[in-house]
């Protein structure tokens, strides 16, 4: 338990009566004081909360049932207003933390939320800098959906992220032939294109993060994070959304971290007040 | 460190002192010299409407339809084409009336909070639960604070006092490193959008093929909506700073969609906090491993 001293809280009651000095830029960030205090270890400060949204339509009869076809296959309409989205969403998140002097944005959190007709992508993160750094000084923000502590932790290792890079693949299932259906009805056995739509799937959308990252000149992506399985609305599309922190050394070499080890002594009760953060 | 025993205004008041706190914020609180006095709430019902501004900044009275003050975009149809199922124009507008309404409800709420707190002499009000929520299916909209009125012994009493979503360790945490809570922070932006005829076809899933090719592309008009609705509120957040800064700040989107198009609404909260001190040199985090399953 964090326990401070009477004499600070009262400083800090005190300080009440004095506002902030004229002309201080005001700082806004979703960070929490755990965060912002590990970030201060690490040398930077945030500048602000920064967000990009992209609506992206896609045509109708884009999920229709693809009668005729005897393998699945790919929407690319749909899948490119999934790609289109993430791109034009991380380009207005990435504007708004440069506007504000942001050498990099943490914590991103992506949502996606795919309807019939179109496919939202909205982005919410904290923008940071190194402390001391001017607008001018920093270059194009990086970004990264990492935690603080993550991203800390990455540093640490010699690594540092680039950008946040997505994959996606819409594909469709074709309906089993009359024989077929009437083959399997009752039986327990593999859906096979079903599964090889989902794998088809898979494997477009992974490519098309890992060019991504290549593209950024990364040696790798850490912590995907994956969007899939049948769409609520057309359950004979498969769906596959991949995306990540494009990584690369900045080190010589991969820094070997050897923790201490902690054995605390107190019980756990995993309490947290929803009312805190 | 200090203990309990060095507060002893805290179990000195007649009576017995209610509070809001958990038995861990309780004890993290009255230990770095933070007196409960009481449980302190402030709360505001509105009559919200969606279309009228019958409710004019809570003085009451019909004011009927307001034309929209605030943010306003306009776009016009480019086919030229006049016809009761082809709408001419589209619009993206602030709903002000709402903006308002909300801002008066929460303030209304926050001053019942502050009066209660005033009246029990209190530095401030801490563990604040927020709650905004509609009375069932009416229109009736209630804004409820609640919180945990405090003293600090030896502090004269600040004009306003304080108030914080924040209690307990992370309240400590928050001093500790040099900064003062000031108070809570909370708005709103309220945009809808009329779709456009391209929006509407957008929306609708027109084809590339057709209308000159307005097929798989950006929803132009709900995009810049959903833009304008997130810069609103956080530039309206800033204002309301001061040069303070706003930590642990939450943007809460909703957003449903009506005959008209997609309306949103962002809330953004966060907690008001100004240094104090300067920051201390934080040592470099130290990784550990934690011999503990959870």
């Amino acid at each position: 338990m964090t326990i401070i001293d009477p004499t600070d809280m009262q400083q800090a009651i005190a300080a009440l009566a004095t506002p902030a000095p004229k002309g201080t830029r005001s700082v806004t960030s979703d960070l929490t004081i755990d965060e912002s205090l590990l970030l201060h270890g690490m040398g930077f400060e945030p500048t602000d909360l920064v967000s990009g949204v992209s609506v992206m339509s896609i045509p109708w009869g884009t999920f229709n049932i693809p009668y005729g076809q005897g393998s699945p296959v790919e929407l690319p309409y749909a899948t490119q207003a999934v790609l289109d989205g993430f791109r034009v969403a991380e380009e207005r998140i990435r504007h708004e933390a440069a506007n504000s002097g942001g050498g990099g944005i943490v914590g991103v959190s992506v949502e996606v939320e795919i309807e019939r007709l179109s496919v939202t992508v909205t982005m919410v993160g904290t923008s940071i800098r190194q402390i001391g750094a001017t607008k001018a000084s920093v270059g194009r923000p990086f970004m990264t959906d990492l935690s603080v502590r993550d991203f800390a932790l990455l540093l640490r290792g010699g690594w540092a992220p680039l950008d946040l890079v997505a994959g996606a693949s819409f594909v469709g299932s074709p309906l089993r032939g009359l024989r077929q259906t009437l083959a399997q009805t009752g039986q327990n056995i593999e859906l096979t294109t079903l599964t090889q739509a989902l794998q088809d799937a898979r494997e477009l959308a992974m490519e098309r993060m890992q060019s991504a990252a290549l593209g950024e000149r990364a040696a790798g992506v850490v912590d995907v994070k994956i969007i899939d399985g049948p769409l609520g609305h057309s359950r004979h599309i498969l769906v596959f959304i991949c995306y990540g922190t494009a990584v690369h050394l900045t080190a010589e070499s991969h820094q070997r971290i050897e923790p201490d080890l902690v054995l605390p002594v107190d019980d756990y009760s995993g309490f947290e007040a929803a009312s805190i953060k | 460190m200090s203990d309990v025993a060095s507060v002893p205004e805290v179990f000195s008041r007649p009576g017995a002192w209610s509070s809001g706190l958990s038995t861990n914020d309780f004890a993290a609180c009255v230990s770095s010299g933070l007196k409960p006095l009481g449980f302190v709430q402030g709360c505001c019902v509105v009559s919200w409407n969606f279309y009228t501004s019958n409710f004019s900044a809570l003085g009451g009275g019909f004011g009927g339809n307001r034309r929209p003050t605030g943010y306003f975009e306009q776009y016009n149809c480019p086919h030229g084409m006049v016809s009761a199922e082809h709408r001419s124009y589209g619009l993206n507008y602030e709903k002000t009336w709402i903006e308002e309404t909300w801002t008066a409800a929460l303030q209304l709420a926050t001053d019942r909070l502050l009066a209660e707190a005033r009246e029990l002499g209190a530095h401030g009000v801490i563990g604040i639960v927020e709650r905004a929520e509609h009375h069932g299916d009416t229109s009736s909209f209630e804004f409820s604070l609640s919180g945990t009125a405090v003293g600090v012994a030896g502090v004269p009493l600040p004009a306003v006092p304080f108030t914080t979503f924040l209690a307990g360790q992370k309240l400590n945490k928050l001093v500790e490193s040099g900064f003062t809570p000031v108070a809570i922070a909370l708005t709103i932006a309220e945009v809808g959008v009329y779709a456009s005829c391209i929006t509407e076809y957008q929306l609708r899933g027109g084809n590339q093929w057709a209308w000159g090719g307005v097929g798989n592309g950006e929803v132009d008009q709900v995009a810049r909506a959903h833009t304008a609705a997130r810069s609103l509120a956080r530039e309206r957040i800033r204002a309301q700073l001061d040069g303070d800064v706003l930590h642990a700040a939450a943007l809460v989107v909703r957003s449903h969609e009506n005959q008209e198009g997609p309306q949103i609404e962002v809330v953004v909260r966060g907690n008001r906090v100004r240094r104090f001190r300067a920051p201390e040199e934080t040592e470099p985090p130290r990784p550990v491993v934690s011999l503990v399953d959870r």
